[in-house]
């Protein structure tokens, strides 16, 4: 497909991960480094998801995943700056679904899948600073047994989802 | 089936969490974690879908124009938003405009300008259906193939081409049926419209009961027997310009071919190249289905067979005195050989022979003075190699690949009688 994408399309997710990750930037140890990368990082990744050839919107994700985790790596190790890069990673997340070559929504599409994940980065990261010290191994147990308990939940509940060979004679 | 991406995302994820043990510093384990599980994540969410679908689409242009409209209807009840529906431009077509793609519910509809450059047989892959989800880390593909589309495009007079006379080599031929318009022809049947059918031929009334153009075939007495030998060996012109013209020589084989089934009449195929491939002389439906097969198999072969292997193999299958049509370039000895070998052996050749010059590439470095020399030097020696080949038949320098005049008006002349 050749067509011209209207520029609109992908641009608010991409400003949002911008901001996000110059919100980040800004508790960083070394700020203009942080800036550089974050804003080169987005730049990159929203202007080759834009171009039509499949191996550079293959490599879009590549440039913001890059400025997440180098900016991630520059943050001083605090609870607040744990929760704060965790949520980054989910605003990406969300930044890939919104592809300006599929229709729009994608964001409102990807929800289940976002939300596993942050719910998964939640639990992590509230045992490991809420819970005292000793119960973190209890309350990630704890947070395995209710997901899995809700996974056989779903799928005892929807036994199409795990899918069945068709009988020959039907 | 996780995409290449989903590996980056949990390489990624990887990476951050090798890091932070390394660092000894928290945050990016945060990071990671959810790139991690969102492959995951969406693995689980995707259970319930499928790209498993009903593919219906049509051919709906004419001439060179080819518009090519369809439905995909997924199986199950799955968000048409994250079907992704990609089609490949068969390489003899260009794409006239981007494709249109609209999501109608579950299904996706959609519209493939192309543009055919020359006559063609194209075979359309079925488009790469695939159910994605949104972030793009998780796809289902289906489980069954769909059937390819046959898109053929042949110049226009072959539909004029049912008052071809055709040698007899039936003793008792009979009453065959023929979509000519005729004083004795006698309602056959109805069938749908082509695109560039004379109005006379349409049914109006019955037309506009159906809602879609449809016209009236006739019965007419006529028979005959034509035989189509496609030369596809290679020559000294290259691989590229061979495969070329052997591409137009296959798709005037096959509509020429076509126009005969119509009017019910025999045709027998045969490809050349080191051996002879043949389909025997039949009419009918399932004739026109062995014969697009064969002309989709004609491939240029590597080793050229010699000619008279052609004329022998051919006389195997096909009786003598049947018309024959050879497809050759004439661009080497070769191919000149073909006709007096097939004549001795009593087949009424006529020769139609798509020129090279159309799809010889230009000098860039000539001065245009000097272009048009060179030009005007390959065209005389084009006509020297037609008139050589007159000597042994009638020969038809097919120019402009879009019109069959000549040929037409060459089947049309009343024969004096039978020679060779």
């Amino acid at each position: 497909m050749s067509e011209s994408l209207p520029l609109r399309r992908g641009l608010v997710t991409s400003l949002v991960l911008l901001a996000y990750l110059l919100l980040l930037a800004d508790a960083a140890r070394v700020f203009w480094a942080a800036v550089g990368v974050a804003v080169l990082g987005v730049a990159l990744g929203a202007w080759f998801r834009r171009i039509d050839d499949p191996m550079f919107r293959g490599a879009a994700p590549v440039m913001p995943l890059v400025a997440l985790g180098g900016i991630a790596v520059l943050l001083p190790p605090t609870a607040l700056n744990g929760l704060l890069a965790g949520v980054g990673a989910i605003v990406l997340l969300v930044w890939m679904a919104d592809d300006p070559r599929r229709l729009p929504g994608g964001p409102g599409r990807a929800a289940p899948t976002v939300t596993i994940a942050g719910l998964a980065m939640a639990l992590a990261w509230g045992s490991a600073t809420l819970l005292p010290t000793r119960s973190a191994p209890l309350g990630v147990a704890a947070a395995l047994i209710v997901a899995v308990v809700a996974l056989v939940s779903v799928l005892i509940a929807r036994p199409e989802l795990i899918g069945s060979e068709e009988a020959a004679t039907s | 089936m996780w995409t290449p991406r989903s590996f980056l995302v949990a390489g990624a994820g990887g990476l951050l969490m090798v890091v932070a043990i390394a660092l000894r510093d928290p945050v990016p384990l945060f990071v990671a974690l959810p790139l991690l599980v969102a492959p995951l994540a969406a693995a689980l969410t995707s259970l319930g879908h499928s790209a498993d679908h009903e593919l219906k689409w049509t051919d709906r242009g004419s001439a060179r124009d080819v518009e090519v409209r369809g439905v995909v209807h997924p199986d199950r009840e799955v968000d048409a938003a994250d079907l992704v529906v990609e089609f490949e431009t068969p390489s003899n077509l260009v794409e006239a405009q981007a494709p249109e793609f609209h999501r109608v519910g579950p299904e996706v509809t959609f519209r493939l300008h192309w543009a055919a450059t020359e006559p063609t047989v194209a075979v359309v892959s079925p488009p790469g259906v695939v159910w994605r989800d949104a972030a793009g880390l998780v796809e289902r593909r289906p489980h069954r193939s769909q059937d390819p589309l046959l898109i053929e495009r042949f110049p226009p007079e072959l539909l004029r081409l049912g008052r071809a006379r055709l040698e007899h080599t039936l003793a008792l031929p009979g009453e065959t049926p023929s979509r000519r318009v005729g004083a004795s022809g006698e309602f056959f049947s109805l069938r749908e419209a082509d695109p560039t059918e004379p109005p006379r031929r349409i049914n109006w009334r019955a037309s506009a009961r159906a809602g879609r153009l449809l016209a009236n075939e006739f019965e007419v007495d006529r028979t005959g027997d034509v035989l189509l030998i496609v030369d596809a060996r290679p020559s000294a012109l290259g691989h590229a310009i061979d495969e070329r013209l052997l591409g137009i020589s296959r798709a005037a084989a096959f509509g020429i071919a076509d126009a005969f089934l119509r009017q019910k009449a025999r045709v027998g195929y045969a490809s050349f190249g080191e051996f002879l491939d043949t389909v025997p002389l039949a009419s009918g439906r399932a004739q026109r289905i062995r014969l697009r097969e064969a002309v989709r198999r004609t491939a240029l072969s590597r080793i050229s067979g010699p000619s008279e292997r052609c004329a022998v193999s051919a006389r195997r299958y096909f009786p003598a005195g049947v018309t024959t049509l050879l497809f050759t370039s004439l661009a080497d000895e070769p191919s000149f050989d073909l006709v007096p070998h097939l004549r001795r052996r009593g087949y009424s050749v006529a020769v139609l022979s798509p020129s090279p010059l159309q799809a010889l590439p230009r000098t860039p470095r000539l001065d245009p003075t000097a272009e048009a020399l060179a030009d005007r030097l390959q065209r005389l020696e084009r006509r020297s190699r037609i008139a050589r080949a007159w000597q042994d038949g009638p020969v038809i320098d097919w120019q402009d690949y879009w019109s069959l005049e000549g040929l037409v008006s060459l089947l049309r002349r009343p024969r004096a009688g039978r020679r060779g």
